[in-house]
């Protein structure tokens, strides 16, 4: 038997979903240990071996791939737990990781909490060399400076050295060199330079990104390296697969090279999963939101790929690898409640966590929270929290909302947390149309796919505000990234630096560049085991108007030699952008060339998932029973079906206001929304 | 003057809190994306880099209701802006209309500053007006970048644009247009800025409509009245929080450029019971060169002031909270200045003193929250003509920032910049100065010892040198101030350095600019800025001496400073001499 595997680390469960024979998908779930968390890898793997009845070498043989998404890399960022790293960059710019181009997030709060630099500055050496703006060398590299900071970084007994001069994105030279003599001096060092990590301008965001690639390389190394050895030694002949920040995924090996293209691998797992479900689906235009605990996090599926972005921060450190464009703020099931001094009701980023957890848990949590609204509203069912499996402490949550809030703005119970309910909907709402509107996507036209165990009670209200019209609820929803990472591709992110104006531009040289850079890109790909056959190239180019300063990243003709013809149409197809992200265009403005961006896809077979038969059964049959639900619509409560959601099947249609239940996942299907079961048992809502 | 301690407007709770929660939070999503428009399409790297520009949404009775994005320095003006605009259209003012105003004395600041309105109706009414104030490369004048030094009137600094339209039915009127632009240096650029802000105020109309389509007219309104009082009661319950008397604070601006007579800005404030009373009697009278500011921008730096120490960061910035502080100042002195008196300054140097004189003001009873001195300005504005492509173009100096001062609890920031703008402007990347500008830079990095000491230290400076193509031919001209007057200390710290500026540094043309002027740099030459760390806080002998150690360390400050200000005493592998340094501390 022949198996596909897939381990995703969460912040509670490891998730593993195998894919065997007749695609017949089977997912199992272990606590994560955050410790170590290979060690919940292996748990789950037992599990999901002994599922099988094999050994667990027999098991690993089986694998034609193993896919794992790790929070590795992220997690030592959040910890401040990295390598003790040393920096050279060029002499008289000692500070600009430090001086985060002066900017503060909020100007108001004068103290500010600004993390402490990766590399402090007693670490941060200044050699003597000087590229000018064409990439020309004005000041040859001094290696005897080179050799000093070495020896002074060899003192201080650093792990890691980052390595970032000015200009080095257009001649890499003298990076290559320090380099060289870094690994001559100090063997055992993690060494990343700026040249290879991001080859790109403006040296403070691919200084920040380079020193993170430095500072969480040795941790991630360890990690994979012995991961890899283990599962190795345990039968695992095929190779070992990340999941990458850009949702595709990289060997191991690539992926500690690589070591900040990883850091978004849990949430980019996420993604894919979406992007799997676009093709399951057939509608490609999607926008998932995932609502857990004590985030809620968004991303956009355009054209059935995930939109990626460059701006990303981490943790408060600046990282300009390109990485699913995901939103995330602070509202989950646990997110509190509360009144300030003046009578203004909020909603998070205070969130009761799982410890003690909302009012209802009965584990001693005196703050109201959004899942003890949903409980006092009727969406969850007070006798079937969990499946049953938990107790609930109705009483307790019913008078701590009147307590803290109901009494204190003079409404009742359930108009109170009806409001708590309207207040996360229209912060989710709105983090929504940031990965939307505020990027030129018009809402109205995707569909959104609602993951997340309570996010589904959400999705309709939503919707609702920002214009969508369907809704997905994906039958595995709770396993969704797993199973998303074993229908990713490899993908290997390039990007040179290359500059030209339309008019204008040496196409000559630009074909030239194309050439040289997916030369490179293809060898990266073939050593990451595909073939030629299995591979594509795709191109991209930032580009703006000359004279603004952010671009927009255009998809170009890919396979060709780029015709005079061919680039008059990435100027059109540049203003159409910009006037969908912006409102406006001006066709006769010229415009600029900034980096030229190669992808390196290895296609990886897809699976797909089954047709499940229409059953006879009426779907009055899985009607449980009845309970009252308050709708802000009434402004009252409403007497609606509870329907059995494993009871359904294809072909079911309901009628909103109705709830759907499971286990894990709670429906609402709000009054102005009806759902329906599709082929693969998905649930679909639609606007009435 | 007395102050009337009656609590004119008694807030008992919003009449549908949830309502007024979510449009609240509405409105601030609306002005977020209003600043994103704006720094994505803007072409001047000022808006687009720099951040140097606000967006703000005002109400049918001119009343600011939201504002979070933007610089510091345009806290409350968009107010002036709008009511500007009532004053001259009463009645005329139309739907596909978009307005248009930079007169210091008729709702502007300083001439560069050019703020766009659009005002937004919903059932044929005037409900709301989106708002964007922008600083512009150059609007005319004798200097390019319209800083004049040698100015002594308004009429000197650039074209005067009173409250006109400059869109009728969504289309431009070519008229005004054309008369904007054939009075700037670079009418290609700011056109197309301008119109940036104008897809700003688009966006946030689009938005502000699709609010009122949900929630309709009356509800939105009587919504906007409850924030309103919400905001004021806040303040007006933290304002109850301090201690009644009478408090002065009194900053000195080294001088307007044109005379080397000091400039006294003296602030009085009285908090009586919920309401702050801040007078400006005693301050200077206006002065000939461009230091003046206009009431628009004294009332903003007070606000500031208030807003960063009094108050939360998270309280509202609308109207409301601005009532229960009423604001003073003498007709004719340098902080009400009359026309036609010059202003160019006011929004950086003059802006600064002020907000010191408040800060400082209010020190003895917010020990806790009020900063020592932060920099003030010490950039220049560069223009020339790019010996690469021919091109003129103006260069702010936004790179060699100075320090945040420090506060109970926390040392300054490194390379924040100046006072006013709070960390809100973005220092663009060498890199890409290079690549726009014909320089190559020196070196741009923290300035040992600029820092204030004290228990909690000021943040370095950075010294910043940067050297010209030899064929490129280049103008200066210097703006800053605190030449003579450092970032102030307080409760025994120590102050931060002095902004210190040349050109042609290290060779046999050397010259020390003077804080404020124009200077030529014909072929080539090199221009270099030391500019101030931040001043400290409390006692530098209390600094934990490991703290001192890693200063020195890490180069913030030198063993010397150590030795002599700290006392605290490193060997010379930077240990700590414990004998020597409980001498140096006793």
């Amino acid at each position: 038997m022949r198996y596909r595997i897939g381990v995703d680390i969460g912040g509670t469960f490891t998730d593993c979903v195998v894919i065997g024979d007749n695609n017949q998908i089977h997912t199992f779930k272990e606590m994560s240990t955050p410790e170590d968390q290979s060690i919940g890898l292996y748990n789950v793997i037992h599990k999901a071996s002994s599922f099988f009845d094999k050994g667990l070498d027999e098991f690993l043989e089986g694998a034609d791939l193993f896919v794992h998404g790790t929070t590795v890399a992220t997690n030592t960022l959040l910890t401040g737990t990295g390598a003790k790293t040393g920096l050279i960059l060029t002499k008289g710019f000692r500070d600009t990781i430090e001086m985060r181009r002066a900017h503060k997030d909020n100007i108001w709060d004068l103290n500010l909490f600004t993390p402490p630099p990766l590399v402090p500055r007693y670490l941060r050496c200044g050699v003597e060399e000087r590229m000018n703006y064409l990439g020309e060398e004005v000041l040859p590299l001094n290696e005897q400076d080179v050799l000093d900071v070495c020896e002074g970084l060899r003192e201080e007994k650093v792990d890691a050295v980052a390595i970032c001069t000015l200009f080095s994105y257009l001649n890499d030279k003298n990076e290559k060199r320090i380099k060289e003599i870094v690994e001559e001096q100090l063997p055992d060092a993690f060494v990343s330079r700026s040249s290879e990590v991001l080859p790109q301008i403006r040296e403070y965001e691919r200084q920040s990104t380079t020193v993170a690639n430095a500072y969480v390389g040795p941790k991630l190394t360890v990690y994979l390296k012995n991961l890899e050895k283990k599962l190795k030694n345990d039968g695992l002949k095929k190779a070992f697969y990340v999941v990458a920040s850009n949702g595709g995924m990289m060997m191991a090996d690539t992926a500690i090279r690589h070591a900040s293209a990883t850091l978004l691998s849990g949430p980019a797992a996420g993604a894919t999963g979406a992007m799997f479900f676009a093709n399951l689906v057939d509608n490609p235009n999607l926008i998932l939101l995932d609502m857990g605990g004590t985030s809620f996090d968004v991303s956009l599926i355009n054209n059935a790929g995930v939109t990626l972005s460059t701006e990303g921060e981490i943790a408060g450190y600046r990282v300009a690898k390109p990485m699913i464009d995901i939103h995330t703020i602070g509202a989950g099931g646990g997110s509190v409640a509360w009144l300030d001094s003046w009578g203004m009701i909020n909603v998070g980023p205070e969130s009761a966590y799982s410890n003690p957890g909302p009012v209802c848990y009965g584990r001693g949590g005196v703050k109201p929270t959004v899942t003890d609204a949903n409980l006092l509203l009727g969406y969850l069912n007070k006798d079937y929290f969990l499946g049953g499996e938990m107790e609930i402490d109705f009483e307790k949550c019913h008078s701590i909302m009147k307590e803290k809030i109901a009494d204190k703005m003079g409404m009742s119970v359930e108009e109170a947390a009806s409001g708590v309910f309207q207040i996360v909907n229209q912060s989710m709402a709105d983090a929504t149309k940031v990965v939307s509107v505020q990027k030129g996507y018009d809402p109205r036209e995707f569909a959104l796919v609602s993951a997340g165990g309570a996010c589904s009670i959400h999705a309709c209200k939503i919707a609702e505000e920002v214009g969508s019209k369907t809704i997905y609820v994906p039958k595995a929803a709770s396993v969704f990234c797993a199973l998303g990472m074993l229908e990713s591709d490899i993908r290997l992110d390039s990007v040179r630096s290359f500059t030209g104006t339309i008019p204008g531009m040496n196409l000559e040289d630009m074909n030239q560049v194309i050439a040289d850079t997916e030369q490179t890109a293809m060898g990266e790909l073939l050593q990451e085991g595909s073939s030629r056959e299995e591979s594509s190239l795709e191109r991209y180019l930032d580009v703006r108007y000359v004279g603004q300063h952010h671009e927009v990243t255009l998809p170009i003709p890919n396979d060709c030699t780029l015709t005079e013809k061919q680039v008059e149409e990435i100027a059109n197809t540049f203003h159409e952008a910009h006037e969908r992200l912006y409102s406006y265009s001006t066709p006769e403005t010229p415009i600029e060339i900034v980096n030229l961006r190669i992808t390196a896809v290895g296609h990886v077979e897809k699976t797909g998932m089954e047709k499940k038969e229409a059953v006879k059964q009426s779907v009055n049959d899985a009607i449980k029973n009845r309970r009252a639900i308050y709708f802000e619509e009434y402004e009252d409560w409403k007497e609606v079906p509870v329907y059995d959601r494993n009871m359904l099947h294809p072909g079911h249609e309901i009628e909103g206001p109705a709830v759907l239940e499971e286990r894990i996942t709670t429906i609402i299907v709000h009054p102005k929304w009806n759902a329906r079961i599709d082929d693969f048992g998905n649930v679909i809502m639609e606007v009435k | 003057m007395a102050i009337s301690n009656e609590r004119k407007t008694e807030f008992e709770g919003a009449k549908d809190p949830i309502t007024f929660a979510v449009i609240y939070n509405r409105l601030l999503t609306i002005n977020r994306e209003m600043g994103i428009t704006m720094i994505n399409t803007s072409i001047s790297p000022i808006f687009a880099e720099v951040h140097d520009f606000s967006c703000a949404i005002c109400d049918w009775e001119n009343r600011i209701v939201s504002q979070v994005d933007g610089v510091p320095s345009h806290t409350a003006s968009a107010m002036e802006s709008v009511r500007a605009i009532a004053r001259y259209f009463g009645d005329d003012i139309n739907p596909g209309d978009v307005f248009v105003l930079n007169d210091p004395y008729n709702g502007g600041t300083h001439l560069q500053d050019v703020t766009i309105m659009k005002p937004v109706f919903f059932e044929e009414r005037l409900q709301f007006f989106a708002i964007n104030r922008a600083h512009h490369g150059d609007v005319g004048g004798m200097e390019p970048g319209s800083y004049c030094p040698t100015a002594t009137e308004l009429f000197h600094e650039g074209i005067r644009i009173p409250p006109v339209r400059i869109y009728k039915n969504e289309k431009p009127i070519q008229d005004v247009v054309d008369m904007i632009r054939i009075n700037t240096r670079m009418p290609d650029d700011l056109w197309v800025d301008v119109k940036a802000q104008i897809a700003s105020c688009r966006v946030g109309e689009k938005r502000i409509l699709e609010m009122m389509e949900k929630y309709g007219e009356r509800k939105t309104r009587e919504t906007i009245e409850d924030i309103h009082m919400y905001a004021e009661n806040r303040m007006r319950d933290e304002i109850t929080k301090l201690p009644d008397g009478v408090y002065h604070g009194h900053s000195i601006l080294d001088s307007d450029g044109l005379s080397d007579d000091p400039i006294d800005i003296k602030v009085t404030i009285t908090i009586d019971g919920d309401e702050a009373l801040v007078d400006f009697v005693g301050s200077s009278p206006q002065v000939t060169g461009p230091s003046n500011s206009p009431i628009a921008n004294t009332e903003t730096c007070v606000y500031v002031a208030f807003l960063t120490t009094v108050t939360t960061p998270d309280i509202p910035h609308n109207e409301g909270v601005y009532r229960p502080i009423k604001i003073t100042a003498p007709a004719g002195s340098v902080v009400n200045s009359e026309f036609p008196a010059p202003v160019a300054y006011c929004t950086l140097d003059t802006a600064c003193a002020i907000l010191e004189a408040c800060w400082m003001a209010m020190a003895d009873i917010l020990p806790d929250r009020v900063p020592a001195g932060w920099n003030r300005w010490n950039g220049p504005t560069i223009t020339g003509v790019d010996p690469r492509n021919e091109a003129f173009y103006v260069m702010f100096g936004f790179n060699g920032f100075g320090g945040a001062g420090a506060s109970k609890g926390e040392d300054g920031r490194h390379y924040i910049g100046d006072g006013i703008d709070l960390g809100g402007l973005i220092a663009p990347n060498i890199e890409t100065n290079e690549v726009d500008y014909p320089h190559i830079t020196e070196f741009n990095e923290f300035d040992t010892d600029s820092c204030g000491a004290g228990e909690f230290r000021g943040g370095c400076g950075a010294k910043y040198k940067i050297k010209y193509y030899d064929e490129a031919q280049t103008d200066m001209v210097m703006f800053g101030d605190g030449r003579i007057n450092p970032p102030y200390a307080l409760f025994g710290g120590k102050p931060g350095s002095l902004n210190m500026a040349y050109i042609n540094e290290g060779t046999d043309k050397e010259e020390l600019l003077k804080s404020k002027g124009a200077v030529s740099l014909p072929n080539g030459g090199s221009f270099s800025t030391y500019p101030s760390g931040g001043g400290g806080w409390g006692d530098p002998k209390k600094r934990s001496a490991e703290k001192v150690r890693l200063d020195v360390k890490n180069g913030y400050i030198s063993r010397q400073a150590a030795n002599d200000v700290y006392g605290v005493s490193l060997t010379d592998e930077l240990e700590i001499n414990v004998e020597s340094t409980a001498q140096l501390r006793s």
